[in-house]
């Protein structure tokens, strides 16, 4: 009878991220799931009253007076100010890490999943260098050559913030059922770290810059692996691990 | 937000085709959701993000967008100029509060309440908005034209003056479409000297709504502060196309324009009309300013070799005025086109936005070329509890635990949401028992289908508690049918044993272990390489997991020679047909007969499951009897 050992397919695909991320020069790192709100909303300039607060459906806990406004991080770019506020650049740090928004679950949503967020600031990183970046990231994790390309978008702790879509790591770009036929994966955002998020945390802006990017590993594991339904990958169903 | 491109024309004459304006607006200003084919034109549906939300949620941003990034010349519309007359009065108006930025009100006399003409309802219904009379529409009409929204009382149910002030504790309101709203001291309505007509920016009120018998109205155009119209909206729980305008901070400056604009339109159907003077109140004009930018600054940030010509020649296209003060430094005048500014602190990193904006006119794509990402030297290391976690999952993998996931929130914990999804998961975990407990029900009822007797599981994951906060936990469970040689909770405490884990101890039972990994708060000194995790394949050919349960049949037999010869896992596969899921052999032995030639017995188990419905014993029942004949054509002797 069978008596062989499976690991968690998310587990799988986030060690392929961390020996991508670390063969790229990046440290990979964590921070809390349970948030301030400072470093999940208000120094990566999200203010509390700002529209794009919207942007993000939040999952609030219940305050303990001396503590302030704590939340279930909505995305691993908490770390960003975390880490900023204590290190000197340069460098270049990767978090995968479990967030949650509060929206209801499908067969394409979880109010839990994991999101890569990642950072690299120096004296000379720009918009060029972040999508090299880019290619060699996706290219290294999928172990076969990956184009980007770039299109403008908004996120309030970029500016630029850009849109990343990736060639279609199954069919290269020629068209197929993942890439909905177009060769291209819409795959993350990104951008240049705003001068705010970068002030917030006690850096001079004139001196040092940086990119900043955002991707979900759950979606990643289900174009990768082909797992139809999200929950499957947190519903604590052996079946799904045996596959891997 | 929808464009329409029969409004579009009305700000460019040539505007290009639909397909050259998809692929300019995603490669250079926002994400083309749809496409939808009208009758007259096309409805584009565009993604207009907060950043732009002040001045692109309308046909006008839309239109200067593809102005600058087509070469065509962008119009504003025609508005009217106004021959007010005496007989009308002036809107008598009290503005209260520093939260109304602007307030202007024009009387209308002589105004008919007739029934939208075609042109107006056919873009209404285009832009998915209700056709309800010409007085209204066009309000709704402009509001998408121009990104301004106004609103028409009746003339006749205003009493006395306007006036914009907070509400008073406990006030209430009767709200268009008949909500009743009690209002608190923070919201700011419109009053005339009898009552609330509407909530300022937000929703308009029954007291002074147009209806048939209106013969004129008060048409107002008014700007209110962005966080308190947000704030408001939240609190009563309505947002209006109006809402989100005002609270991504539309501009007070096209004020006018937008009340001219409306003056034009109503005019042209009903040249009846008159007005008297329009009143304006608007203490502080909002002024563009200026910001730097430098062409070295603008290539650092970008990794492009622009000129200083080719920075002004984009600029020009963006319509910005500058001028460049000395070479390479430019001073830019900004305004509320394409700048979204709400405080001091936005004005500082303005020059940044102007960077972003020639960023995206080159183009992301075919605009900035790659720079070679150089990794920085010597980095690339992992926090301590990455490289612990893995170096687990790989011992457990080893030793045949299968590992699993389950959710965060539940029913029960110490730290406790606001705002939870579910009544039963209000808390966050404080161990992994409870998802734990249910993985390896489902595990040992799944037994048969993964090919096992006996199954082991283990997850590693967060936990929060008061004491301690945020910490990692692993926890152990199994079921084994057999516990006589070694029960299920010894078996786990071994293992934990082997892999060098076994204190830390926070639950046991008889067939779960939980032991404290790490305290989730030692996050940034990466200083460890990183493990590999131990697996086979890099893609998996994914099954769908069935829904209904499945079914097992054993059978056993003496093989014959013929038997031997062959491969019958693959053969049972074959012959049970598609139903049939899983083949394992689960008991092999050897009997010596007494003649004492050596008989081998074998038995399988077959597993049985339906993507598409329960099964029936009798559909496995043939399913066996095919096995059985075919096994025994073999020349097998089935026990």
């Amino acid at each position: 009878m069978e008596q062989k050992g499976h690991l968690h397919p998310l587990s799988i695909l986030i060690n392929d991220i961390t020996q991508a991320g670390v063969k790229l020069g990046f440290d990979i790192v964590d921070g809390p799931e349970l948030e301030q709100e400072k470093y999940n909303f208000d120094m990566l300039n999200i203010p509390s009253w700002h529209p794009a607060r919207d942007m993000w459906d939040t999952f609030w806990v219940k305050t303990l007076a001396e503590k302030g406004r704590r939340v279930m991080r909505t995305h691993t770019s908490s770390v960003q100010p975390r880490y900023m506020e204590s290190h000197t650049p340069p460098f270049a740090v990767l978090v995968p890490g479990k967030v949650f928004r509060y929206e209801p679950t499908d067969a394409t949503h979880e109010a839990q999943f994991f999101q890569l967020d990642g950072f690299m600031v120096g004296k000379d990183v720009s918009v060029a260098t972040m999508k090299s970046f880019f290619a060699q990231f996706f290219s290294e994790l999928f172990k076969k050559e990956i184009n980007v390309r770039m299109r403008p978008s908004y996120f309030p702790f970029v500016e630029p913030g850009v849109e990343v879509d990736m060639s279609c790591f199954k069919c290269g770009g020629s068209g197929c059922n993942t890439c909905k036929h177009t060769g291209w994966i819409e795959i993350m955002g990104a951008g240049m770290i705003h001068p705010k998020v970068l002030v917030a945390c006690g850096l001079n802006p004139e001196e040092w810059q940086g990119f900043a990017f955002g991707v979900g590993i759950d979606r990643i594991a289900m174009m990768k692996y082909g797992i139809d339904d999200v929950r499957h990958l947190y519903n604590g169903d052996v079946r799904v691990s045996a596959q891997f | 937000m929808k464009v329409y491109t029969e409004v579009l024309k009305q700000f460019i004459s040539d505007l290009p085709d639909t397909e050259t304006l998809k692929s300019v607006l995603t490669n250079h200003a926002f994400e083309v959701e749809e496409v939808i084919k009208k009758e007259k034109g096309d409805a584009i549906d565009l993604k207009v993000l907060p950043d732009r939300a002040h001045d692109a949620l309308s046909h006008r941003g839309v239109a200067r967008e593809i102005a600058t990034h087509t070469g065509k010349k962008f119009n504003e519309v025609a508005t009217q100029t106004l021959t007010p007359t005496t007989e009308v009065s002036s809107v008598p108006v009290r503005v209260e509060s520093e939260l109304c930025h602007r307030y202007m009100a024009l009387r209308i006399e002589n105004v008919s309440v007739a029934k939208s003409p075609a042109w107006l309802s056919e873009i209404l219904g285009v832009l998915d908005q209700k056709s309800i009379n010409t007085l209204v529409d066009l309000t709704n009409y402009i509001l998408f034209e121009l990104g301004q929204p106004m609103h028409v009382f009746d003339a006749e149910k205003v009493k006395g003056a306007i006036t914009v002030r907070t509400a008073r504790a406990g006030e209430t309101m009767t709200t268009l479409d008949n909500k009743e709203l009690t209002l608190t001291e923070e919201m700011l309505v419109i009053a005339d000297d009898e009552a609330v007509l509407a909530l300022a920016g937000i929703k308009g009120g029954k007291k002074a709504e147009v209806d048939a018998n209106t013969k004129s109205i008060i048409l107002e155009c008014a700007n209110f502060d962005s966080i308190s119209v947000r704030r408001s909206a939240f609190k009563v729980g309505i947002r209006t196309d109006a809402s989100k305008r005002f609270e991504n901070n539309y501009p007070s400056l096209w004020a006018e324009q937008t009340l001219l604009r409306y003056v034009y339109l109503l005019q042209k159907e009903q040249p009846d009309i008159s007005y008297g003077e329009v009143t304006d109140i608007y203490p502080n004009p909002k002024m563009s300013f200026l910001a730097t930018i430098t062409t070295k600054r603008t290539n650092e940030w970008l990794g492009t070799q622009l000129s200083s010509s080719e920075i002004s020649e984009i600029l020009t296209k963006l319509h910005l005025e500058h001028v460049q003060k000395d070479e390479g430094v430019f001073e830019v005048t900004c305004n509320d086109n394409l700048f979204n500014i709400r405080s001091v602190d936005d004005q500082k990193y303005v020059s940044y936005q102007i960077i972003g904006h020639i960023g995206r006119v080159l183009g992301y794509d075919a605009g900035i070329q790659e720079k070679e990402y150089m990794p920085l030297k010597p980095r690339g290391q992992v926090v301590p509890y990455i490289t612990e976690t893995d170096r687990i999952r790989n011992e457990l993998v080893a030793r045949g635990f299968v590992e699993v996931r389950t959710y965060h929130f539940q029913n029960e914990g110490e730290e406790e949401l606001e705002n939870p999804i579910a009544n039963d998961k209000k808390f966050i975990r404080s161990n992994l028992y409870l998802g734990m407990s249910e993985a390896l029900t489902k595990a040992t009822y799944n037994a048969p289908l993964l090919g096992r007797t006996d199954i082991f599981i283990f997850e590693i994951g967060t936990v929060v508690t008061k004491e301690k906060g945020e910490v990692i936990h692993l926890a152990l469970a199994g079921f084994k049918q057999n516990q006589k040689k070694q029960k299920v909770i010894d078996v786990l405490k071994q293992t934990l044993s082997e892999i060098g884990l076994d204190t830390n101890v926070e639950k046991e039972t008889e067939n779960y272990i939980e032991v404290v990994i790490s305290a989730h708060n030692e996050l940034f000194e990466a200083a460890q390489d990183v493990v590999d995790l131990v697996h086979e394949s890099q893609y998996v050919n994914w099954k769908p997991l069935s829904v209904y349960p499945f079914m097992t049949r054993d059978i056993a037999f003496f093989v014959s020679e013929e038997a031997k010869q062959k491969d019958l896992q693959e053969i049972f596969l074959l012959w049970a047909g598609a139903l049939c899921v899983r083949v394992d052999m689960f008991d092999e032995f050897e009997k010596t007969l007494e003649d004492g030639t050596k008989k081998l017995s074998q038995a399988y188990r077959l597993v049985f499951q339906s993507q598409e419905k329960t099964l029936t014993d009798d559909e496995v029942n043939v399913c066996m009897q095919n096995v059985e004949r075919e096994i025994e054509s073999l020349g097998c002797e089935v026990r």
